[in-house]
């Protein structure tokens, strides 16, 4: 009865193959609000492409352009 | 000969002049050691993801450089570390001959619109 829709990796959609950590608009669909990478299980992406996610997501948070933990700052 | 793509940030303290400065005093330093500077990319002040010593805006720079020995990167790193205008930098290794990313920045800006 319940059918599971099958997830695709997404860069595997768009013919992605390698991820640059300086393009954060790509990364922000991978980080949840709090700022935390999205597992593989949730987003669908592929093993191959993860571990290159994770990696330029880890860069970009190196140089402030993504953060380490989302808090409200005033 | 290997190819390094280096971002930096430059204390947004200062005006234009004082940071064309700074920029301009980086590069001289890889050239003077006969390493090149490929592509130089000044990206503007941007907001921070998180407070870089006390300061929540940054002044980010793009290098794609060519050292022509490894062991300059130590030595770079470790000028970058006593620049206290620098608030934070990355060095990353490229495969190959980089590619100008200026075609991803201009789509980038056409969708913030």
């Amino acid at each position: 009865m319940l059918s599971s829709r099958k997830k695709s990796c997404y860069f595997k959609r768009n013919k992605i193959h390698e991820i640059d950590y300086k393009d954060t608009r790509l990364l922000n669909k991978f980080i949840n609000d709090q700022g935390k990478i999205v597992p593989r299980r949730v987003t669908g992406t592929s093993a191959k492409m993860h571990r290159k996610l994770v990696t330029a997501i880890k860069r970009a948070r190196n140089v402030a352009l993504l953060p380490f933990a989302a808090i409200d700052r005033d | 000969m290997n190819y390094y793509e280096i971002l930096y940030i430059v204390n947004p303290k200062h005006g234009k002049e004082k940071i064309s400065e700074i920029i301009h005093d980086i590069n001289k330093h890889i050239e003077a050691k006969k390493h090149s500077v490929l592509d130089h990319n000044f990206w503007g002040k941007k907001q921070l993801a998180y407070n870089i010593n006390k300061e929540k805006y940054g002044n980010y720079v793009l290098l794609h450089t060519e050292f022509n020995d490894s062991n300059f990167v130590n030595d770079f790193k470790a000028f970058l570390n006593l620049n206290s205008e620098v608030l934070k930098y990355l060095i990353i290794k490229l495969d190959g001959k980089p590619i100008p990313k200026e075609k991803i920045e201009e789509s980038k800006e056409k969708e913030d619109k």
